[in-house]
């Protein structure tokens, strides 16, 4: 048996929220707890007329300046220059290039990295942070 | 009736196959179809969620970049716009993150002198202008909320993102975006009572 506090809780979840809109079947649990509580059937009237309001409140039309720029756009292929979060890249690359450094003043490094020199082995570390970065980005993008 | 709008759903969603289909397909025609139809949900997303005009217009073209990029990897598995609308928030907090966005000193849309978005035209004068004072309400209310607070409202109620979604991109518990979408509810509730 829920509670008046789980109630309010259920109302955002994704069942309650179908049938709120009319475009589901009640939840036996939601069903069961409106029949016995008058005040939860309040709460859920006033959560139907927000689900059904607010998106209208909420919504306005776009500029007809970003319209007709979006609609070059996709004539060109929709070639809008992409962001790149150059910020997060750097503070890898950087923290990359530091790594080096803090381990060899840790302890001694094997003799084939420390062959390399404390310049290459920076720039290898901040090479590797900045990829890695980018791919992590990337692959973010791609599961969407 | 639940079955009949089950029903209305499942053809918007073929529907909205068909048009990814095309898009993807190279079909300008379709291509352009999709960005009027979701151009003002993209846009309200980011006004709503506390972006400037100047800052939404050049963050809503990179929405629709990158849905555009990641369109053959729509399943139909939830709504077209809720998708888009996911695309939409993921952009929106890495925005609201950057640390660019930080230094920039933006004002509130209630400062005297925001430039504020045109408001949508409608049918009937009398209508016109009660559905305008309430949107003004709205979006005062929605001023008084602090972030993650009114972007997760913005998210639920206009992009229709389930809770474990907004949950997910803003890396929260889900009890806080129930939390923040009772009190934005409320808030909202409190500023529009008033007009009723």
């Amino acid at each position: 048996m829920l509670s008046c506090l789980d109630f309010c809780d259920r109302l955002y979840d994704e069942d309650c929220r179908h049938a709120l809109a009319g475009r589901g079947p009640l939840p036996s649990d939601i069903s069961v707890h409106l029949l016995g509580c008058a005040g939860c059937r309040l709460v859920w009237a006033e959560a139907s007329e927000d689900l059904a309001t607010l998106p209208v409140l909420l919504l306005e039309p776009a500029p007809a300046a970003l319209q007709a720029d979006l609609g070059v756009a996709v004539i060109k292929g929709m070639e809008l220059p992409p962001a790149l979060d150059w910020t997060a890249g750097i503070t890898w690359a950087a923290i990359g290039a530091v790594l080096p450094a803090l381990a060899a003043v840790a302890g001694p490094l094997p003799s084939w990295l420390a062959a390399l020199g404390p310049l290459s082995l920076s720039l290898v570390g901040a090479s590797f942070a900045f990829a890695a970065n980018a791919a992590h980005e990337s692959l973010r993008e791609a599961i969407g | 009736m639940p079955g009949e709008a089950a029903g209305d759903l499942d053809s918007e969603k073929t529907r909205e196959r068909e048009l990814v289909r095309r898009c993807v397909a190279g079909d300008v025609a379709a291509q352009h179809e999709l960005v009027r139809r979701y151009s003002a949900l993209v846009w309200s997303l980011c006004i709503r969620a506390g972006l400037s005009p100047a800052e939404a217009e050049d963050v809503s073209q990179e929405i629709f970049w990158r849905a555009f990029q990641a369109l053959p990897g729509f399943r139909g598995n939830s709504r077209l716009s809720t998708w888009l609308s996911t695309v939409a928030l993921r952009r929106i907090v890495d925005h609201h993150r950057s640390p660019a966005r930080r230094d920039i000193a933006v004002g509130a849309p209630s400062d005297p002198g925001f430039p504020l978005p045109k408001q949508p035209a409608s049918p009937s004068p009398e209508t016109d202008a009660e559905l305008s004072q309430r949107r003004q309400r709205v979006r005062a209310a929605l001023d008084g909320l602090a972030e993650p607070a009114r972007s997760v409202l913005v998210a639920y109620y206009l992009g229709e993102i389930p809770v474990l979604e907004i949950a997910r991109i803003l890396r929260m518990p889900e009890g806080t975006i129930k939390t923040h979408l009772h009190r934005g509810r409320q808030t909202l509730r409190d500023h529009l009572r008033d007009l009723c």
